[in-house]
């Protein structure tokens, strides 16, 4: 109350000052007044009893500022006065402000952007309810080395058992994932799927917008005919109609009743919250509930699914995980398929699961950004200090006129205050272009990225840095340049005077400047060493090669009638005209698809459980592809049909890995001991399957229609002579005269899908180059600013040195000398800290050494020649200084 | 400007709060009565009284008030106010304390 009281008065005052100041002064009129009239009483004359009033009163403007400051509105009124003395005096030199404003708006707007992202990567909260308590159950075989933990879920029957077993969770669903046609208009549409149980929705406690979740009735064989889509699809299929429900969409040739909507936003499973998705589903655009019948429910060795549970209330992960390893261990001797033995249980929170791998890349971009900041205040610091040095004469006047020195420096502060504002609000705008040109570059890895957006989080990060840095470049400044001696300044006749002081101060500005463009320089010649050496990958097929996909036709529901699909489907392609190569493979290379089976080498040691990579592929697969045998012959034509494999192709790692790189033809391999053998016929160089930056595991080709049962999809491979879009046109007609339900999914060319691959590392290389080659760009302009500056100052002692008998080539060893003592003092400090962050980025490092010697010499050749550059205009300026208009400037 | 008599710090409220314990008053009679009390040993500086009026008004420990003088003329009252009062005391309470503690230095040593 008394706060309110006090705030209400303050306020009062200061819109009222005038009549405050009035009563104030009428008040004291009185005062003096009546002490007048005590001395006229006493005999004065009228002059004398003035005079002494006047002295005993004492100064009535120093009262009346004491009591103006007393009321508390001083800071306030100053503040104001302050603010427009500011603008009055950053519009006087436009030039300074533009560039300073433009410098830091720069640095604040890059900042943003970057927290917006990672805002909408690790801050926002995933709109699953509280996605904390969410976690991923995982049964990891630790005997089988080629497989990630993450890689395989429960089993149908594990998955029930579980579900039964378990008391750790409050909720626990499956779900798997599948690519299916949408027929909506007259050509199909490949959408992703999500199969889900009836506590699908309930566990992720998400609601639909418009009618219905699933129900246990809804999982009943015969009766799952029903869908729900996502927002996306109900906006583009039925333009967001109030009466979707009911309504009937077709999906694999079968009609589904729409039951539900999904709220805007809500696409789980998206790929990048699954450790091992379907590598062509970027986000679920439709639910279906997931059938089983009984036998399927049964099925404890040939299924993986996906399980995700939610935590009971007061469980932790521990707790959870503890749990599911003794049921694990119970599980375990239920299964019949020796790849399980020793199958354990992981539970892994989806919050760790989802964030985890992009952590140290968000904490990276938001220490290489702050950086660019830094050096942005650090220019903003100098040009204020030079602008500082050239107010000398003013601060002096108002100092010598009785200003304090908090005065001083208060009024310093409100125009960094007011550069940093302007600089906040440019900034923002920035911003927003830097957002747009971030989501361009998503590399897809970083989940929920493409939500990144200016929102009120974002813009009240933009407005505390824009304080903070106002506050951070307008420090040093303000204190420096308020260190005012008058007697000093008086005896200077108020011109100029020394400002060693300042200068040097300026120098370490640009010193610190120069180190931490060092460092972000090395990060970057790093990022961008090993992105070259990602760029010359052998990865062992042409990208030129264009790639479709092709699902089972509906029709083919029997092993012959798949057969007879892929021969037909082969031998129309092969037909078209221009077509010159065409192959069949069961799994693209870098597509997030893979398939292991278990094999046994004969006359090698075998282990139990020796997995390699293995492809069905095609005889025009290679050809097509452009993959090289090496040894050996390629797959001839009949054996694409044959019925039982008797033949394989092995990759280059398989041969040195199990024949110790002797020649491989000849030799025979099988997948279980009561297996035919067959016999190695060629041998191909190795293909990037997994990622390209895994080195290739043993590969297995088999015959592509020897598989039992044949692959349920494919990819076509295919070389031609025809336009890409000719090309492209014949594919899709060749698959409509097969099954005109169909749709083609996935056009690619190879090309697209190394791109694809190394897009996260383009994108952190991009971004580490484009900051640090800002930061460089920002110190050269400091560097130079201050030689400039410096130039300017010594243009009296240059003047004095050339009359004196100095070359022009001395002045400029001069100025050189100052600019790469700089350059050498922050190159030294800047080594260091390069070195401890090269250690830090040894993770995002491919086959380059942190310490990488080529990294650590160009770094510096940089630099010195970007100082270089910077000394020239203020070398040449300090050469050809006339040294008689020199000597008269003192 | 004579500042021989200048008070203590924080002494010129405890008197101004005083004074006004008797009656409100405008400033100059506030000046007077200090000096009377103290036997023309404490001037109030007028540079001083005023700040120091409006502080204590603006912490709510006097309010003022526009009144009649003795020669009918305009002039502003001030008069204490219970936070006043309670101020007062404590501020009573410290002198003493100071006061009693400063004796005591002077007479031991």
């Amino acid at each position: 109350m008394r706060l309110l009281n006090s705030l209400r008065q303050r306020l009062n005052s200061l819109l009222h000052k005038d009549d405050a100041d009035t009563s104030l002064s009428e008040e004291m009129q009185f005062h003096f007044d009546a002490l007048v009239e005590r001395n006229l009483e006493r005999g004065m004359s009228p002059a004398d009893a003035r005079r002494a009033a006047r002295m005993e009163f004492g100064s009535m403007a120093e009262a009346s500022q004491s009591a103006y400051e007393s009321r508390g509105t001083a800071l306030l009124d100053d503040l104001m006065q302050d603010i427009r003395y500011g603008i009055r005096s950053l519009r006087r030199s436009p030039g300074f402000t533009f560039i300073t404003v433009l410098t830091l708006a720069l640095g604040i707007g890059a900042c943003t952007a970057i927290y917006s992202l990672v805002n909408a990567v690790m801050l926002r909260s995933l709109p699953y309810g509280d996605a904390s308590r969410l976690v991923y159950l995982y049964m990891p075989n630790p005997n089988i080395k080629e497989l990630p933990p993450e890689a395989l879920g429960p089993s149908n029957a594990d998955f029930f058992d579980i579900r039964q077993q378990a008391h750790s969770f409050s909720s626990i669903t499956m779900f798997d994932q599948k690519g299916m046609n949408l027929t909506t208009g007259s050509q199909p549409e490949r959408v992703g799927v999500a199969k889900v149980d009836a506590n699908f929705f309930r566990t992720l406690e998400v609601a639909p917008l418009l009618g219905r979740d699933f129900q246990e009735a809804d999982q009943q064989p015969g009766n799952s005919r029903s869908v729900i889509l996502s927002d996306a699809l109900w906006q583009s299929v039925f333009a967001g109609a109030a009466d979707v429900l009911g309504r009937s969409v077709t999906l694999d040739g079968e009609s589904y009743r729409v039951v539900g909507v999904m709220p805007l936003g809500f696409a789980y499973p998206q790929k990048t919250e699954l450790s091992f998705g379907n590598g062509s589903i970027e986000t679920t655009q439709l639910w279906i509930p997931y059938s089983l019948s009984a036998q399927q429910r049964a099925d404890r060795d040939q299924t993986s699914i996906n399980a995700l549970a939610r935590l009971a209330p007061g469980v932790t992960v521990k707790d959870a995980q503890a749990e599911m390893s003794t049921i694990a261990a119970r599980l375990e001797p239920l299964h019949q398929s020796l790849m399980f033995s020793g199958m354990t249980a992981l539970v892994k929170s989806l919050t760790r699961q989802v964030l985890g791998p992009v952590r140290p890349l968000m904490m990276l971009l938001l220490s290489a950004v702050g950086f660019v900041l830094l050096i942005a205040c650090g220019n903003a610091a100098s040009l204020l200090l030079a602008r500082a040095a050239s107010r000398r004469h003013e601060l002096g006047v108002r100092a010598t006129l009785g200003a304090r020195r908090g005065r001083l420096i208060r009024q310093m502060l409100t125009e960094s205050l007011l550069l940093g504002s302007a600089a906040g609000v440019v900034g923002v705008g920035l911003a927003w272009l830097f957002i747009r040109a971030l989501l361009r570059l998503n590399p897809g890895n970083i989940p929920h990225m493409e939500t990144a957006t200016l929102d009120l989080r974002a813009l009240v990060f933009a407005v505390l840095v824009s304080l903070g840095t106002s506050l951070l470049f307008g420090i040093v400044p303000a204190f420096s340049a308020t260190r005012i001696n008058v007697a000093a300044f008086l005896a200077s006749a108020g011109t100029r005077g020394l400002v060693a002081d300042r200068r040097s101060l300026r120098r370490s500005l640009v010193i610190v400047q120069i180190a931490l463009v060092v460092v972000l320089l090395t990060g970057a010649g790093l990022f961008l060493r090993s992105y070259l050496k990602v760029l010359s990958i052998q990865t062992g097929f042409s990208s030129s090669t264009l790639t479709i996909g092709v699902p089972m036709s509906a029709a083919a529901d029997s092993v012959e009638k798949r057969r007879g699909f892929y021969t037909a489907l082969l031998q129309t392609i092969s037909t078209q005209p221009g077509i010159q190569s065409a192959g069949l493979v069961s799994e693209l290379p870098l597509t997030d698809s893979e398939s292991f089976v278990t094999i046994w080498v004969d006359g090698y040691p075998n282990q139990k459980n020796q997995l390699v990579e293995a492809r069905d592929a095609s005889s025009g697969y290679f050809t097509a592809m452009q993959t090289p045998v090496l040894r050996g012959r390629n797959f001839t034509p009949d054996e694409d049909s044959a019925a039982k494999h008797s033949v394989v192709i092995v990759n280059q790692t398989f041969a040195n890995t199990y024949f110790a790189g002797k020649d491989p033809i000849g030799r025979r391999l099988r997948t279980s001991t009561d297996e035919p053998w067959s016999t190695i016929v060629g041998l191909v160089q190795d293909i990037r399957y997994e990622s390209l930056e895994t080195a290739a595991v043993p590969q297995v080709y088999v015959p592509f229609l020897s598989s039992f049962p044949p692959p349920g999809g494919a990819a076509v491979t295919v070389r031609s002579s025809l336009p890409q879009a000719a090309s492209i046109a014949a594919l899709r007609a060749s698959v409509r005269s097969i099954d005109p339900n169909l749709a083609v999914s996935d056009v690619r060319v190879m090309s697209d899908l190394t791109s694809h691959a190394t897009a996260p590392r383009r994108f952190q290389t991009t971004l580490l180059t484009v900051f640090s080659s800002t930061a460089l760009f920002l110190a050269i302009i400091g560097i130079y600013g201050l030689l400039a500056y410096s130039v300017r100052q010594r243009t009296g002692e240059i003047g004095l040195r050339m009359a004196l008998g100095s070359t022009r080539t001395g002045i400029v060893r001069l100025i050189l000398r100052e600019g790469l003592s700089l350059l050498i003092v922050g190159l030294c400090i800047g080594s260091v800290g390069a070195v401890i962050f090269a250690r830090t980025l040894r993770s995002f490092l491919y086959e380059v050494p942190a310490m990488d010697p080529v990294t650590f010499l160009l770094v510096p050749a940089v630099l010195a020649l970007a100082t270089l550059a910077a000394c020239i205009a203020p070398s040449a300026r300090a050469a050809t200084t006339d040294p008689m208009v020199a000597l008269r400037h003192e | 400007m004579t500042r021989s008599n200048e008070l203590l710090q924080g002494t010129l409220d405890l008197l101004i709060l005083k004074v006004l314990t008797l009656q409100p008053m405008h400033g100059l009679a506030i000046a007077d009565r200090v000096r009377q009390l103290s036997d023309d040993v404490l001037r109030v500086n007028q540079s001083a009284l005023y700040p120091a009026l409006h502080r204590l008004e603006h912490q709510a420990w006097i309010k003022a008030e526009w009144g009649e003088s003795d020669n009918n003329r305009r002039a502003k009252f001030y008069a204490l106010t219970k936070a006043g009062r309670a101020r007062l005391k404590t501020e009573e309470e410290s002198w003493e304390r100071l006061s009693g503690a400063v004796q005591g230095v002077l007479r031991s040593v």
